[in-house]
């Protein structure tokens, strides 16, 4: 990734040993102060907000359109509009200052990436907001197992902000961007 | 004029639905309609017959086109990649039939690699709580039958399995439970008010992995002990309702997903709740089933059982001797540590499902997909070898989430020259053979040995 690509708390994240990254808590044991602890003790002392963005918890879940999306083609825009969202609860669209349907910028200590912003039927609490799995929400999942196999898919802090003017890649073009292939358009459907 | 074929089994999730009808055209190669399958289900069928099929194995070139290549030349490509690979990984495997798997399995036992399935990063840590703390549990049709009570913790039916609250376990009327939804209380453990919270009678929301302590409380009530007034955001008295609710009941089935597996505490928090059934177990029934996401996701992990003692992360690259090692022999960690120098994808994909660090390291290593479709994994592989829909148009065996064999049917014929995964996988391993004969050792070892030896 790009250093222009991060927004000004990721430089908190930014590490030259990314595996240090995947392993919060070790960092946080071995380290002054990692920035994902500092990103919790923001959360817990009630500082939420952070510039123009918000930390949050991430879940990713399975939802059913993107279960449908996946049978029909994972390089369709069927998957593409049921996978590139982040669901917010209403509190934290106030405290962004942005309407539904709002691109923004997802940062967790394992990468960083442009999601639109929507509603959901299925609420959250503030604090709380959703990606459906996926290769989007797997971009900003941290690779530490606990020792289990199972990543940190539920539960990891990720700051959002704003990004209105900037655009969501789709599925196929960010795989080869961020794996450093050559990207010579989606095979297929589309 | 249609044929319409009964009892169809729907290869989407683990609930298996096995009262489909497929109406095919005369000739036995389209598929014109599907009834009873749920809106994922109905999407697998139909859309077999959409443009854009992939026929023939693709590989990828230098400019980053992919090349039509033949199935003899795809083989050939991915036994000499295994071959020269030291550690191989062989992931997926959960949407193909247990056929396929053993005949894959013996396949990466001979060329000393590593078996691992979605479970790793999916019911894993249900797997590591179970083998540590046993299972009461149970089939679906007992739940149909007899559940009086049932729980949903962190899992979403409503999206992720559709048709399992009205074939097993809110809607249906059983022997013991004639009365359907009306004879039974559900209860819906979750941090978000999901569509399955929307129909259960009692939601209780937790804060975001606080599980373990939430299941603790229940714990404590169940005890006769005394609990703060708020455990993980849900207050005391509503745990007391709750643990009053299911004391109440004949029969108590607690059905779990990934929203406690993929939380912190994972396979710890699956101990818990297994605990927790055991001590409901002094007052009434209670039983618990993983909710498994993938159709033979349970398949993969009944086929390593039997043949190697391990539900998965399985390392046969010792060749000698099976291992299992959670943090070690699984896959997210093989990869992020680059412990492994190739890769196979079959009947999943890891691209879009494994964090990204994982992905991008499979993408700099040679990696083999073998799936019907287009998929993430396909697009960042070296070779693409396209085979037959399980469910579709090959059959075989299949677990259901409750470890239930099922034979799947198959309704429509492949495209022609489109291979079976079992076959695939028999030639490949066939393809082994050949080359280390032409090399005159018998083992895998032996020709990294003589490879070594000769560069």
């Amino acid at each position: 990734m790009a250093e222009g690509d991060y927004s000004p708390l990721s430089k908190l994240f930014q590490k030259e040993n990314f595996e240090d990254w995947s392993k919060p808590h070790i960092v946080g044991a071995t380290t002054e102060y990692s920035s994902l602890l500092k990103l919790q003790a923001m959360k817990e002392g009630g500082l939420r907000k952070y510039g123009s963005g918000i930390i949050v918890s991430v879940v990713t879940c399975t939802e059913i359109k993107q279960g449908v999306a996946i049978e029909t083609g994972k390089t369709s825009s069927k998957y593409f509009d049921a996978c590139s969202i982040i669901e917010l609860h209403e509190d934290d669209f106030k405290a962004l200052g942005i309407n539904h349907n709002t691109n923004v910028r997802v940062t967790s200590a394992a990468g960083s990436i442009i999601l639109k912003a929507v509603t959901t039927t299925q609420s959250l609490y503030p604090g709380l907001a959703h990606i459906p799995m996926g290769p989007w929400a797997n971009i900003v999942v941290p690779a530490y197992t606990y020792s289990t196999g199972e990543p940190c898919f539920c539960g990891f802090d990720c700051l959002i902000e704003p990004a209105p003017e900037e655009k969501i890649e789709k599925a196929v073009k960010l795989m080869h961007e961020k794996c450093g292939l050559k990207y010579v358009g989606d095979p297929h459907y589309d | 004029m249609t044929k319409t074929i009964k009892n169809v089994i729907c290869t989407f999730c683990g609930t298996l639905c096995d009262d489909l009808e497929v109406d095919v055209s005369d000739d036995g190669k389209r598929i014109e309609q599907v009834r009873n399958a749920c809106a994922i289900g109905a999407e697998k069928y139909l859309h077999v017959g959409n443009p854009g099929r992939v026929v023939l194995p693709r590989m990828r070139q230098a400019d980053g086109t992919y090349k039509d290549i033949s199935y003899e030349e795809a083989i050939d490509f991915t036994a000499k990649t295994l071959l020269k690979a030291k550690k191989p990984l062989f992931y997926g495997w959960s949407s193909t039939n247990c056929e396929a798997i053993a005949a894959g399995n013996t396949l990466a036992e001979k060329t000393g690699g590593v078996i691992d399935n979605c479970a790793t990063v999916c019911h894993g840590s249900s797997l590591l709580a179970i083998q540590d703390t046993g299972v009461p549990s149970c089939t679906l049709g007992e739940v149909k039958n007899r559940a009086d009570r049932v729980i949903f913790w962190g899992c979403n039916p409503a999206h992720a399995h559709p048709r399992h609250m009205s074939r097993y376990s809110i809607f249906p009327r059983g022997f013991f439970s004639a009365k359907g939804q009306k004879g039974r209380k559900i209860i819906c453990v979750d941090c978000r008010e999901t569509d399955t919270a929307k129909v259960a009678d009692v939601f209780v929301r937790i804060k975001q992995s606080y599980d373990y302590e939430v299941f603790d409380a229940l714990r404590t009530v169940l005890r006769g002990e005394e609990i703060p007034d708020e455990v993980g955001g849900v207050p005391a008295e509503k745990i007391k309702e709750v643990i009053e609710l299911l004391k109440s009941g004949r029969f108590v089935t607690l059905f779990f997903g990934m929203g406690l597996t993929h939380t912190l505490g994972r396979n710890h928090n699956i101990d818990n709740g297994i605990n927790f059934i055991r001590d409901l177990n002094d007052y009434t029934k209670a039983v618990l089933i993983a909710m498994r996401g993938h159709y033979n996701v349970t398949g993969a992990g009944q086929v390593l059982g039997w043949q190697y003692g391990f539900p998965f992360a399985c390392d046969l690259s010792r060749l000698t001797m099976a291992r299992h090692n959670p943090g070690e022999t699984t896959s997210v960690d093989l990869l992020v540590r680059h412990e492994v120098d190739a890769c196979v994808v079959i009947a999943s994909d890891l691209a879009a499902h494994f964090p990204f660090e994982a992905t991008r390291v499979m993408s700099t290593i040679p990696t083999i997909t073998i799936d019907p479709h287009i998929s993430m994994s396909t697009e960042l592989s070296d070779l693409h070898i396209p085979v037959a829909i399980v469910g579709v148009e090959v059959g075989g065996c299949c677990y259901r989430m409750d470890n239930v064999p099922i034979e799947t049917r198959k309704c429509v014929d492949a495209p022609e020259g489109v291979l079976e995964d079992e076959e695939l996988f028999k030639r490949i391993s066939a393809r082994v053979d050949e080359i280390l004969a032409e090399n005159g050792v018998s083992t895998a070892a032996e020709y990294l040995a003589k490879i070594e030896q000769e560069t």
